[in-house]
């Protein structure tokens, strides 16, 4: 059961940053959702405000990590020239071509865009605090923040299981 | 139905109060509008950077900051820069100002939308050169 030095960074990248960030949406979402005033105390604005402060940065914190780990580490290993190489086998194959022409080259490229928009979400939470009760304007943009980041990053994530599954580093 | 904010404020040991009446008052939208501008700004710059590449084999070649990771290497850190050159130029001119939310989300919105555009393929391939 021992894992190459390759195996290890691509579990890091996918499994450990990857999942991560996607799991903690869930809890990131319940947070925005129940900053209501009709669903809170006061008391229960403060704690869940900084929960989330925590939990954001955090998640903008993991989604940096994800696309450097990503495109520095994997991602060189993945377009060797050797015909070994991940990229060298889909290419091989017309069967399998498009797994890097369509998604990986969707994927190296749109997956960026996740630490972006997360982190002005966090930002959001960040700035405002326990405002955000009483900030409706500020909450949705928060939660359409998150949401957009956990769609983009759920695709990229998905290309990327499917693309580790047809031809791994 | 909103929650006394002076409520919330004495219950946070993190509000900072002078009086009750600054710790109660609302906060000016601009640090938040600059910092999800800036995310869309940053966002466009990688979409356009990839057209770009795609478009030109010496803007391609130039973008190659890294052997390794090839021309991702240039676009990423250079979308990075504007990010940040972006965030910081907003936050400085917005920071103390209270802007209509509308005109800029939706900017913010279309920038975005336009960066999901320019970095999928079946797009950004329509621009590679021969």
């Amino acid at each position: 059961m021992d894992l190459s030095n390759r195996e290890f960074w691509a579990l890091v990248h996918g499994m450990a940053f990857g999942a991560l960030f996607l799991l903690a949406f869930a809890g990131g979402i319940a947070g925005f959702w129940s900053l209501r005033p009709e669903l809170i105390t006061p008391s229960g604005v403060v704690e869940r405000t900084r929960r989330m402060v925590t939990g954001t940065m955090t998640m903008a914190a993991v989604a940096w990590a994800t696309v450097i780990t990503g495109s520095w580490i994997v991602y060189p290993w993945y377009r060797e020239k050797a015909p070994t190489s991940a990229k060298s086998q889909l290419l091989a194959d017309p069967n399998t071509a498009n797994w890097h022409d369509f998604g990986m080259e969707w994927k190296e490229h749109a997956a960026w865009l996740v630490p972006l928009i997360a982190t002005a979400a966090a930002f959001v939470v960040f700035y405002y605090r326990e405002e955000l009760v009483n900030n409706k304007t500020a909450r949705k943009l928060g939660m359409a923040l998150l949401t957009g980041a956990f769609a983009v990053a759920t695709i990229v994530g998905l290309l990327g299981a499917l693309i580790t599954k047809n031809a791994s580093v | 139905m909103a929650i006394d904010q002076a409520t919330i404020d004495a219950k946070s040991s993190t509000a900072a109060s002078v009086d009750g009446a600054s710790a109660s008052a609302k906060k000016p939208n601009g640090p938040v509008i600059a910092a999800t501008l800036a995310a869309a700004i940053g966002s466009i710059a990688l979409g356009i950077f990839t057209v770009l590449a795609e478009a030109s084999t010496g803007i391609h070649d130039g973008l190659e900051f890294s052997k390794r990771v090839g021309p991702l290497s240039g676009k990423t850190t250079l979308a990075v820069l504007v990010y940040i050159a972006a965030w910081g130029g907003l936050h400085a001119a917005f920071k103390k100002r209270d802007l209509a939310w509308k005109p800029y989300l939706r900017v913010s919105a279309v920038l975005f939308g336009l960066a999901l555009l320019f970095t999928f393929p079946p797009f950004f391939q329509l621009f590679a050169s021969e």
